[in-house]
Order: C-alpha cells, then structure tokens, then sequence
C-alpha cells in the first residue's frame, strides 16, 4: 500500500513535548480560511504525485528509524491524515510494531469507529477544536463540527487527548463562546490535559483567509485566564 | 602584540590588563626555546601557532587542581583550615582561586562545584545567597571567560542552586559544564537547558565516553578541554591545517608528505615547551600547589590543536556548489576523517616523555580558534553560513569525536519556541551522545550571554568595546573580533 505525503520534518520542536519527526500526509477534508498550508488540502492519487513523495508504511518507518536515537517519537499531520484512513491505520501499526512513540495532529473529522481502531496504534492525539458554534465552524471550515465534538468524547473516555488546541479569531468565530465551551470540556473530562491557544496570524495563509482577523494581547490573556478558570491545570497561549 | 609605551598609555585596558599585558612583554623579551629554522619558518607561514603562550612558558598552559583534596586538606601556604560549612567553603576556594595560573593568569578550572558544595548544604535560602555571592564574586574578580567550573552528572541541591544562579545573574563568567552520563536525572538536564537557553552555558560533556578516558577523574577546563584531575595540560600549540593545505598542490602530496611533514615539527616543538616549563622554569619545584599535592607532574599532559579541518577538505573538494562541501558531501567527511587518523596515528606513536598523565601520549584537541582567525573554522566544525540541518551537522561531528579526549565541541543556537519545549534540546543531547557525540553546546537567539567558539562573552560588553568603553572582562575583546572575522554570532538558527 502507498499514499501521498507532502513534506516530511526531521526534527521539531513545536509537535509534542521533546524532539519529534513531523509526517505531513496530503489531503485535507476541511478549507479553513487560515490554513497555512493550502498546498496540502487537495487530495492526490499516487500515480503522478509529484508535490512530495509516495511512500509505503515500512518507507515511513525507515526514515522515523533514521532519525533514532534524536527522537522520541512521530507526528503524523496534514492536511488531514485521518482523511487517509486506509494508508494512515497501515501507517501507525507498523510504528507501533516498531516500538516507535506516536501521535496525530488531527481535526477529529472521522467516524468514531475508524477513530477507535486508530487509538489502539496510537499514543496520543492532539485535537483541533476551531469552532464550538456550529454555523461558524462551517463558516470557518466548511463542514459541520459534530463529529468533531464527539471525537473529543471518544478519545476523552480511551484517556488518549495529548492536548486541545483552537486558533484565536478577532471575527468570523465566537472565540471566547468556544474557549470557554472547550475548556469546560476538557475541565469534566480531565483537566491536566494541556489546552493551546493558538493566536490566529496573517502570514503565509490563502486569499480566502484575508478577510480574517487576528486577536489583541489581552483578548488572548483574557481567554487564557477564562479558560483556568473553568478548572484547567495547563493553558499554553502561542 | 602592542609596545610597552602603548600598553601603559591605553585609555581602554583597565590596570589589571596592562599588568598582564606588560608581564607578556617581558617573557617575550628573550627566546630561550630549542627551535629549528625549518620550524621557525613553519610559524612564520602561520601553519604552527603557539597561541600566545609566551617564549618561555614558565608554568604549563592548565593547570587543574584537585579541589576535593583541598577541601578535605585545606592549605598549610594559604594557612587555611579545611571548611566546616558553607560560608567557610566558599572562602576557602575563593583564596585558591587566586594563586592557580594558567595561560590567562586566572584558574582555568574551579572545580566540579556541585559536588564540592554538597556536603555543606543546609538551609536552601541561605546558601542561595551564599552561593549567588560566590559567582558575583568569581565575575568580577576573575575577569577571564576561560574560567570553567564543572557540575552532575548526578543531581544535587548544590547543583540546583548554582543553575538557578546562572539564571538570575547572567554572567559570561564562569563557563560550566555539566557532565551527562546514562544515569543523569532528566530534571537535572532540564534544569541546565533552561539555563543555557538564557545564558549559554552549562554546555553538556558526555560523562560516558569522558571518564573512562581518564579514569573517572577529569575536568572540563578552559574552552572545553578534558584534562587530568590533579595535573593538566603543559602546553597547546595548533596547526591550521587549512593554510597547510593550501600550500600543497594534491591530496597526495598533502597527506603523504606536508602533514606528516608539519606534524612531526609540530610535536617536537610541543615537546621543547615541555621541556622548558619542566626542566627549566623549576614550576614544579617552587609552586605550593605542587607541594601540597593539589598538582603533580605526573598528572600532566599536552595537547596537540588543529583548526581549518573543513578549509583543508574543500579546497580538494570544491567544485563551486555547497553539495560538495565538507559537511555536506561523504566523500569530502571521509576524507577529513582520513586527515584525521593520519594525525592521530602519528601523534599516537610518539613518546613524550613528560606526559605522564596520559602514558606519554600528545592529545589530539579541536582548537576553537582564536579572533584573528581567518578562512579555518574551529576543529573539525563545519563553516559557519553552511551548517546543515541540526541532526545532519551531529551525526557528521560525532565521527570526529572520538579522535579529541581533549576536547571538540559543537555550538548551537536555538530559536527562542525552544524555551517551551527543553525536552527537544534534551532528545538531541542524548541523542547525539548515543551516536558518539563528545560534547554539546547552546545558547537561545535572545541570550545576552553567548557561546563565542568554546568561551562566554555579553553582546552587550561587546557593544561597549565597539564604542571603546572601556570593559572588565579581557575575553569581550577577543569576542567582537571573532564576530568581526568569523561572524561567530550568526550561527545558523534551530528551531
């Protein structure tokens, strides 16, 4: 089996605690107007992708393993790679079978199912939760976020949330009403789970995402401290 | 090197610099050293260089004194009791301090300092206080970066309050190091890579591959040579292999006869210094240190420096692109790791005899370079501006590594999302000790504190020299000119 991955990261600091191997798989089942990476949203097939490299699961695992002893572990990321379920599922039980440390950057858009066959190859899971409303998660993204909120619950209940994370808007999205919805959330389920709030910022993004607005200082502090409020140990604002 | 006239004159030097300046000119007064004209021509060509040792060395270059004994002993000369708590501790050392030359005139080792202070630990806050003091103190006084104290591998309270130290006060001096080894705690680690993020130091010694070299029994001294508890280094006297290289017209002629050419007058002029310090200048028969067993001759050894490895290789490898560079091309590593093992072999091979302290075996040691250097990069390093990416640049360095028990090292600047994330810096030093990594070191993009090549200097004194402020510390100037010549403070960043 093969699939599409757009860019492969050696070594990062900014994907999981400690050293870790980013894996960007193409393809995406979201268009939020603030990707920084649009260039991964479209889905390709492996004949003729040329926008980065085809690979196997054991190709996946060689480079994770060559980059041993530097490592902790992987990220996989996107795009979205659960939207790659097949080649993804493949993927993480040849790491597992390799002993090597996983998680998944994932926007929780997968059937629940799918998600709990994954979790049992996966170590953790860092969810993005963009918007609590409904109609703006959809004005955001396109798609509705009841999935995404029952993905929450699922990988709340098997104990394997990494963290929570939500980009900041000063318009388009209700941050604060999602802030203080998340964070009561992840407060009920477990509150030592990190939750990131990531400030939304202009540069690199789509056209699409010119209309977007980016928070002040003490919007975000204001958010930061709402969210501890609610009974959360670790509030990390980026 | 200025006049007597110009030294005295000089608004800048403060009177401790012009002393030490003019105690320079009067050893170079006279040349009592053996030296053959084929080696003098050597030096002249720049390819041998003593590093302002002095013509007639009259002490060994590092000395590194067994604190641990003088701590059990105290000193019949500085009629000192051995210390019965913290405050009398830190006096006790402070007062060695003073009398322990090398090169600079100030000690180049203080100490494994943790360990040395445990025993005297008791009430956390108070002995905060005592032990910030010990550092003001140590800052203003030994206004030298060569100045190195040691901590770990294991954790302490001593340890944890000497980081916290660094933290607070943000001094280029001294430069530490922590010795890492498998059972170091991961705190401890965390602890030091905060600290360093904030003010470059301590760099990180891999314990594992350090202290069976030396039977458990070593310090890291100076820039960041390992040397012999109780003794040190006699002499370090360095060939730049790349102007070597570039007098030769192939890689043949290079390797078959200049370099082993060069070496061999390289090691009998190391040996000569020897001589004179030990026959001659009668150090070891006059110095207290020695008397009271703090230093013996026997513990001694002497190092043999290179810089300009990656200048060496691509003048052979160069064809235009950075694809066949040093660093970034096996064919070209292979190669440096061939000039390498030549160097090794013959350094190997020849008995000093005065080298007791590492059975009569010169040691091969990466020089950091000095300010003036131009067009050889320290060691074995790659060329700043062509630095790849993090995990390729170590898995390169640490092939070179085992070669320098005296010491190699690596320098790395991180972007300031690293200060949320230590545990990345932690995965890489382990992770490159693993592979053979000898010694790491890093400093944050937003430090006042940086590493310069093995040595600690504020960018903000370096502001001030380049106003002609005048500046306590002798090293800053030796700072702004590496960063002049060697744009020492634009490493390429990590993230």
């Amino acid at each position: 089996m093969k699939g599409c991955v757009n860019n492969i990261t050696p070594f990062s600091s900014v994907d999981g605690t400690g050293n870790r191997m980013i894996i960007f798989f193409q393809g995406c089942n979201f268009k939020c107007l603030y990707c920084h990476n649009p260039e991964t949203i479209p889905f390709a097939s492996v004949e003729g992708f040329d926008e980065g490299f085809v690979m196997t699961p054991n190709e996946i695992v060689d480079k994770v393993k060559g980059q041993m002893p530097f490592i902790r572990g992987v990220t996989i990321s996107g795009g979205e790679c659960t939207a790659s379920y097949d080649f993804l599922l493949e993927t993480v039980k040849a790491l597992k079978a390799a002993s090597i440390h996983v998680l998944l950057d994932t926007n929780g858009f997968v059937e629940q199912d799918k998600l709990k066959r994954l979790a049992v190859y996966v170590d953790g899971f860092m969810l993005d939760i963009k918007a609590f409303n409904n109609d703006q998660h959809r004005a955001l993204t396109g798609v509705d976020n009841t999935l995404v909120l029952e993905s929450f619950q699922t990988l709340s209940r098997l104990n394997k949330l990494e963290e929570v994370r939500t980009v900041i808007l000063g318009n388009i999205v209700d941050s604060r009403q999602t802030v203080e919805s998340v964070s009561r959330l992840i407060a009920l389920s477990n509150p030592n789970i990190p939750y990131k709030l990531i400030r939304f910022r202009k540069h690199g993004i789509a056209e699409a995402g010119r209309i977007l607005q980016g928070p002040s200082d003490s919007f975000m502090e204001e958010l930061k401290q709402l969210a501890l409020s609610n009974g959360l140990e670790s509030v990390i604002t980026l | 090197m200025k006049g007597v006239r110009e030294v005295l004159e000089s608004k800048v030097l403060t009177y401790e610099q012009k002393v030490m300046a003019l105690a320079k000119l009067a050893e170079n007064s006279i040349n009592p050293l053996q030296m053959s004209d084929e080696l003098r021509d050597t030096i002249e060509k720049g390819i041998i260089c003593d590093l302002f040792e002095g013509n007639a060395p009259y002490r060994p270059r590092y000395i590194v004194p067994d604190y641990d004994l003088f701590m059990k002993q105290g000193s019949r000369f500085l009629e000192l009791e051995p210390p019965q708590n913290l405050e009398e501790a830190l006096n006790n050392l402070l007062i060695l301090y003073k009398h322990v030359p090398s090169i600079t005139s100030f000690p180049v080792y203080i100490g494994n300092l943790d360990t040395l202070l445990e025993p005297y630990m008791t009430d956390e806050e108070h002995d905060y206080q005592s032990i910030k003091r010990f550092f003001i103190h140590i800052d203003r006084t030994i206004t030298d970066s060569f100045c190195h104290g040691n901590i770990g591998p294991k954790w302490t309270k001593a340890g944890a309050l000497i980081l916290r130290a660094q933290r607070e006060l943000e001094t280029s001096i001294p430069n530490i190091t922590l010795k890492v080894n498998k059972e170091t705690e991961d705190k401890l680690l965390i602890d030091s890579i905060e600290t360093a993020m904030k003010t470059a130091k301590p760099s990180f010694a891999n314990d594992d591959i350090y202290a069976p070299e030396f039977n458990g029994h070593y310090g890291i001294v100076s820039c960041y040579n390992g040397l012999p508890i109780g003794g040190g280094s006699h002499t370090l006297v360095r060939m730049n292999i790349a102007k070597l290289a570039s007098t030769t017209k192939s890689k043949k002629e290079f390797l078959g006869t200049a370099l082993p050419l060069a070496a061999k007058l390289m090691i009998g002029y190391i040996d000569e210094r020897i001589r004179f310090v030990v026959e001659e200048s009668n150090f070891f028969e006059s110095n207290f240190l020695v008397r009271e067993g703090l230093i013996s001759k026997e513990k001694f050894t002497a190092m043999f420096g290179l810089v300009g490895l990656a200048e060496a290789v691509n003048k052979f490898y160069d064809d235009g692109s950075l694809e066949s560079h040093f660093g970034h091309n096996k064919a070209a590593d292979d190669f440096g790791v061939e000039v390498i093992e030549i160097l090794e072999k013959i350094v190997s091979d020849h008995y000093s005899e005065y080298c007791y302290g590492s059975n009569h075996k010169i040691l091969l040691h990466a020089q950091v370079g000095i300010d003036t250097d131009e067009g050889a990069s320290p060691g074995c390093r790659i060329p700043i501006g062509e630095e790849p990416d993090i995990g390729t640049q170590i898995k390169q360095s640490a092939r070179f590594h085992k070669y320098f028990p005296s010491g190699i090292g690596d320098v790395f600047r991180f972007d300031e999302t690293v200060d949320r994330n230590p545990a990345y810096v932690l995965d890489i030093i382990r992770g490159g000790f693993e592979i053979g990594l000898r010694y790491f070191s890093a400093y944050g993009e937003n430090a006042d504190v940086v590493r310069i090549t093995g040595y600690l200097v504020k960018r903000s004194e370096i502001e001030k020299l380049r106003n002609e402020e005048q500046v306590l510390r002798d090293t800053v100037a030796l700072g702004m000119g590496a960063d002049d010549n060697q744009k020492v403070l634009s490493r390429k960043l990590r993230k």
